[in-house]
């Protein structure tokens, strides 16, 4: 664990980890995850967010920037339950996922839905939305993600 | 080398029919038989990014089948889902690659979606069993990854 300040929680390597901003009886939770998590790893971020958890206050505004995240084993998956379960239990005041792999996307989406709390967070694919808005934009439609 | 070419060949075979396995929801074992497990093991898929090493390798094979355990499209049918096309196979020593194009069908809600990709595979002989280390097939069309996450998010969980 790296101590960067009383509100920053950085656990891992350049090539996976995690780092959990959380002021203290804040209204603010800022998540980034990266890599492929061991089952170490893993374990420590269910345990370090979830103790997060328990310091914020309602409604809370919450980003996930898992824009380099991979899609994760079954450890790594129990992991982001704890952490989908905590904001399940939460008011919500906003609640933003950055992804850019669409298969990381999707177990986020997935895992979301078991937890109950899909429908309040706003999950994105960075990199495909704007590769769509591209093409749509070259066929002269304006809609970057069409239902 | 007639016959190492036809083993190699029948290990990409194997890998194929794995994969429809996979996607049909029957199951993820022949896909995990179809690989080396090592540390060097390396995959992409058509849509995501690259996997490294056999627990991440691995780890993207099951959410593809988790993915799918939500795709209805072939609940009534008889017919796969894809196969590989054009496989050519080249065996050098205890190595081998494959090329082929990977063609596919899903019948999604909102109609027929089509997939056609350029594949390649690398293969190992190791204690007399050719499997696979190395899959690369080109990245899917944005609209056909659009439309994959789509089905994903009408899904009942």
């Amino acid at each position: 664990m790296v101590a960067i300040d009383p509100s920053t929680t950085q656990v891992g390597t350049e090539n996976a980890g995690y780092r959990i901003v959380c002021p203290p009886r804040g209204r603010a939770l800022h998540v980034e995850g990266w890599g492929y998590w061991t089952p170490e790893l893993a374990q420590a971020f269910g345990r370090d967010v979830t103790a997060a958890c328990r310091t914020v206050l309602s409604p809370l505004g919450f980003v996930f920037d898992a824009t380099r995240l991979k899609p994760q084993g079954r450890e790594g998956q129990e992991a982001l339950r704890s952490l989908l379960g905590c904001l399940a239990r939460l008011e919500l005041s906003g609640a933003t996922v950055g992804t850019t792999n669409i298969l990381a996307k999707m177990q986020l989406v997935r895992l979301a839905k078991e937890c109950g709390v899909e429908s309040r967070l706003q999950i994105r694919d960075q990199t495909l939305d704007a590769e769509l808005a591209r093409e749509r934009a070259g066929r002269g439609e304006s809609s970057a993600w069409p239902k | 080398m007639a016959k190492v070419e036809d083993e190699a060949r029948a290990a990409v075979l194997r890998m194929y029919e794995a994969l429809d396995h996979l996607l049909l929801g029957r199951g993820t074992e022949p896909m995990r038989e179809a690989w080396h497990h090592a540390d060097f093991v390396t995959t992409v898929h058509p849509f995501g990014h690259w996997a490294r090493g056999w627990a991440e390798v691995w780890a993207t094979w099951e959410e593809i089948a988790a993915v799918f355990s939500m795709y209805r499209g072939h609940a009534d049918r008889q017919d796969g889902i894809g196969a590989i096309h054009g496989l050519h196979v080249a065996v050098l020593g205890d190595a081998a690659y494959a090329t082929g194009i990977y063609k596919s069908c899903l019948y999604l809600p909102e109609g027929e979606t089509r997939l056609s990709v350029n594949c390649t595979n690398v293969l190992l002989q190791r204690d007399g069993a050719w499997k696979i280390v190395h899959h690369h097939p080109d990245q899917a069309p944005p609209d056909y990854q659009a439309a994959l996450g789509r089905m994903v998010e009408s899904a009942q969980p």
